[in-house]
């Protein structure tokens, strides 16, 4: 498992994975021309983190001011994938940061925080 | 993205396949354990969560990308700027701002963007096209901002000024940003209506008198507007004295900066003009269009700006003014009728007369003095530039009140030089000149008469294309013209209605100024010469007899009456060479020179007429005729109808006698000097030969050749 560092486009927000604190942060807008191919190493490294976490925790920060369908389609088999790995008994964190003037974002966590049981989803004011 | 979905479709596939059994009965079943089952409810019921929720989050978006949208086209409704974009089929896209609808209208979706902006013309609606093309075609950035700046910035559409900034998009697209700069204009007109009030005030303080003059001639004329239609003289002829009338006045007060006249003016004028091509028209016609005119209106609202600034003391001065010079005016006619009777203080009433003049002050010089600054101001106002200059000579010689008029007139003579002489800076420098034009006016003095020389250093009169002019004007035709010196044919700048200028402005253009300047020189018994070369410069020379009335005085008390005589002579010969050849249009040969010959005794024709002058000076003028000559101008006289024999020899004397008043008349009658002169009724004589009263005094003998015979003038007494 290895460090990497995709920088934001207007179209793709930016990806940050730190392989030695199990961190994964995405931050940006979201909408790249092929969804499935952007986010296709962000599959990859979660799975792989998951293998490789054992008791450590795992920390994934996510602030997405816009994103297309596609890209929520994405996150929620991701959620889903640390939802049935903390029910394993991994120790898995998300973090969705949301602005406070911004109604929406707030709404998207919470309906992505539903329904997940034994994954820590924290809705996260951004300071 | 969807790979979970697709692996679980697989797997319940094969489970189809792979599952299926067949009990007694025939009936089809699927073998399943119950682990399975619940993995694939779980499966379908996650598949069936995230679909509801990316719904939801979908509706949410949708409704929120929505309210952004309506949050950006509310920011650029309120802009009040127009935006809109079109593509290269130039028709504008559904989205654009409010302030589009206002500027160019309702329903702008799929309309043409080149034919809203140019729907009249077709150059620019082709030009706005072919740069857009040409711009969306280039690659370089910076040379399609170099295509797109050669659009128009401003654009007058459905009466409002609109400033047009255009931006090039991606793929094609273009963008326009529109400005309603209506009130912006406005505000620029008025700073510059501001601006032209301050410079006609700076005019006017400069030189009060011409003001007063200008609005006194202007106020009279207009009272008397109807008088100036002279019922027994032809529609043209009455129509050609006003129309020059109309363009001195309205030269005379641009000189002074008063727009409003000046607008309304021209716009006379260009009706005025109208009526000289077409049907002929008749003096009542004229009559018609004088009654409607508000001469007096026109020059109100100027009069209002002036009074408001300078204050209504500024017109009481003129008052004050006014009586000063007719009290000094009325000194001077009593002077005059005193050194005519009292020949013992001839000095002393000289030098009374002297100081008077130089008390009025109006010297030769001081009446030029005001053109060399409004020709700085004409030559701002045609974006040309000129060297600073003063009009030279003519300090000493006291202008006679009369040539006022004629003053007034050279006006039209500084503009053409700056209008059709002086070049822009580019020509000029490219033909090795100076940057700046050359302008000159010097007065000579040559005791008898002066002589105003006006030069320029321009391009000069080009004669081909004044000849093309006058033949094109039915002046003269090419064979005329190929016979004419080419003296005569510059002279044709002054002819009425010929200009070498196409374009009419206010300034010049319409042929009738110079015409102008000769008919007011003409009136003083002088003359114009032109000469010009094509790429140097035009030099008109004015000589004017100013002896006549001023030196009169000096010459009478001295007896001096040869020079008297010639005095008397020069002015007379003048006014026949006009008479004939302008209202006559008989050609006068040009080999036979007038011959100043002093002869004791003369023979004269059968036709012989004579008039006798007194007042300053005795004297008596006749003329006499070959008789074809008489009948060529009795002819004339009569527009061509025949006469019968037996009244032809009462008509012939008649016109020998009408023809001497006039042209006596003409050329020596001063209406601000009537004391001077007095001119007795003509008279015909029956003698064949006239002989001088003493034989010490000689007679002087002028003999006119036209092309229908000779035509005498003595000067005497006899």
């Amino acid at each position: 498992m290895e460090n990497l560092e995709i920088t934001a486009t207007k179209s793709s927000p930016e990806i940050k994975f730190d392989a030695s604190n199990y961190t994964l942060s995405i931050a940006g807008e979201s909408y790249p021309e092929n969804t499935s191919q952007f986010y296709e190493p962000i599959y990859k490294w979660v799975d792989d983190c998951i293998d490789a976490l054992g008791d450590k925790k795992m920390t994934m920060d996510i602030e997405l001011i816009y994103f297309n369908s596609s890209s929520s389609k994405v996150l929620m088999d991701i959620f889903d994938t640390l939802e049935d790995a903390s029910d394993e008994g991994k120790n898995i964190i998300v973090n969705w940061i949301y602005d406070k003037e911004n109604d929406s974002a707030l709404e998207y966590g919470e309906e992505f925080a539903e329904d997940m049981e034994a994954l820590t989803f924290n809705l996260v004011e951004k300071p | 993205m969807l790979s979970r979905e697709e692996k679980f479709i697989e797997e319940f596939e094969v489970l189809l396949k792979t599952e299926k059994k067949n009990d007694s009965t025939g009936n089809v079943f699927y073998e399943i354990s119950e682990k399975k089952l619940k993995k694939l409810f779980k499966g379908y019921k996650r598949t069936y969560k995230q679909l509801t929720k990316i719904i939801r989050i979908s509706d949410r978006q949708q409704d929120e990308l929505n309210h952004k949208s309506q949050k950006v086209k509310s920011l650029l409704d309120n802009a009040d700027q127009g935006f809109l974009s079109f593509g290269p089929d130039y028709l504008i896209d559904d989205e654009y701002s409010q302030e589009c609808v206002k500027l160019l209208g309702e329903d702008l979706s799929g309309e043409n963007i080149a034919d809203i902006l140019y729907p009249d013309n077709v150059a620019k609606n082709l030009f706005f096209r072919d740069t857009l093309e040409n711009a969306s075609n280039e690659q370089s950035e910076m040379i399609r901002e170099v295509m797109l700046s050669l659009l128009p910035k401003e654009l007058l559409l459905n009466r409002r000024a609109i400033k047009v900034d255009y931006k090039c998009l991606t793929g094609q697209q273009f963008m326009l940003v529109l400005t309603n700069i209506t009130k912006e204009k406005i505000l620029e007109r008025k700073i510059q209506q501001e601006q032209e009030i301050l410079k006609m005030i700076v005019a006017i303080v400069r030189d009060p008198t011409q003001f007063y003059d200008l609005k006194d001639d202007y106020l009279t004329y207009s009272a008397n507007k109807l008088s100036f239609v002279n019922q027994n003289l032809s529609f043209s002829s009455n129509l050609s004295e006003i129309y020059r009338d109309i363009h001195t006045f309205k030269g005379s007060f641009a000189q002074l900066r008063m727009q409003g006249c000046v607008k309304e003016l021209h716009v006379l004028e260009t009706t005025l003009s109208n009526l000289k091509t077409g049907d002929e028209h008749s003096n009542n016609e004229l009559v018609q269009i004088l009654e409607q005119v508000d001469f007096h209106v026109w020059i109100e609202k100027d009069l209002d700006i002036i009074r408001k600034i300078l204050g209504e003391d500024f017109f009481d001065k003129q008052h004050k003014l006014t009586v000063d010079d007719a009290f000094m005016f009325n000194i001077e006619e009593k002077i005059t009728h005193l050194l005519h009777s009292d020949n013992q203080h001839v000095t002393t009433y000289e030098n009374i007369l002297s100081e008077i003049n130089k008390a009025k002050g109006v010297t030769i010089n001081k009446a030029l003095s005001s053109y060399p600054k409004l020709c700085l101001d004409i030559a701002e106002s045609l974006g040309k530039n000129i060297f600073e200059f003063q009009v030279s000579g003519g300090a000493d010689i006291l202008m006679p009140l009369h040539f006022k008029p004629f003053f007034k007139s050279l006006i039209h003579l500084f503009r053409n030089a700056i209008d059709h002489g002086i070049e822009d800076i580019d020509t000029r420098l490219e033909a090795g000149k100076s940057e700046l034009g050359v302008i000159a006016c010097h007065v000579e003095d040559h005791s008898e008469y002066i002589k105003i020389i006006i030069s320029d250093d321009g391009t000069g009169i080009n004669i081909e294309a004044l000849k093309q002019k006058a033949v094109t004007a039915n002046i003269f035709s090419q064979e005329q013209l190929a016979r004419l010196p080419e003296k005569e044919i510059l002279a044709l700048i002054f002819h009425e209605g010929l200009s070498t200028n196409d374009e009419v402005n206010e300034l010049s253009g319409r042929g009738i100024g110079m015409s102008t300047v000769k008919a007011e020189i003409e009136k003083l018994s002088g003359n114009i010469e032109v000469e010009s070369h094509l790429g140097k410069g035009t030099i008109v020379s004015l000589k004017i007899p100013i002896a006549i009335y001023g030196n009169l005085i000096n010459i009478a008390s001295n007896k001096q009456d040869n020079i008297t005589i010639e005095y008397i002579l020069s002015p007379i010969v003048n006014r026949v060479t006009t008479y004939l050849q302008s209202d006559m249009n008989i050609n006068i040969n040009k080999k036979a020179k007038f011959s100043y010959t002093h002869i004791e005794k003369v023979a004269v024709k059968q036709f012989t007429s004579y008039i006798h002058i007194s007042g300053l000076v005795e004297v008596s003028v006749c003329m006499s005729y070959d008789l074809f000559l008489l009948d060529k101008i009795l002819e004339e006289f009569n527009h061509g109808e025949t006469i019968a024999k037996e009244e032809l020899s009462d008509y012939r004397e008649s016109v020998s006698m009408e023809v001497l008043n006039i042209i006596v008349g003409n050329a020596l009658f001063n209406p601000y000097d009537k004391s001077i002169l007095e001119i007795t009724s003509p008279v015909i004589t029956v003698f064949d030969e006239l002989c001088s009263h003493d034989m010490n005094e000689k007679i002087a003998h002028v003999i006119v050749d036209t092309e229908f015979g000779e035509m005498q003038i003595l000067v005497g007494r006899f």
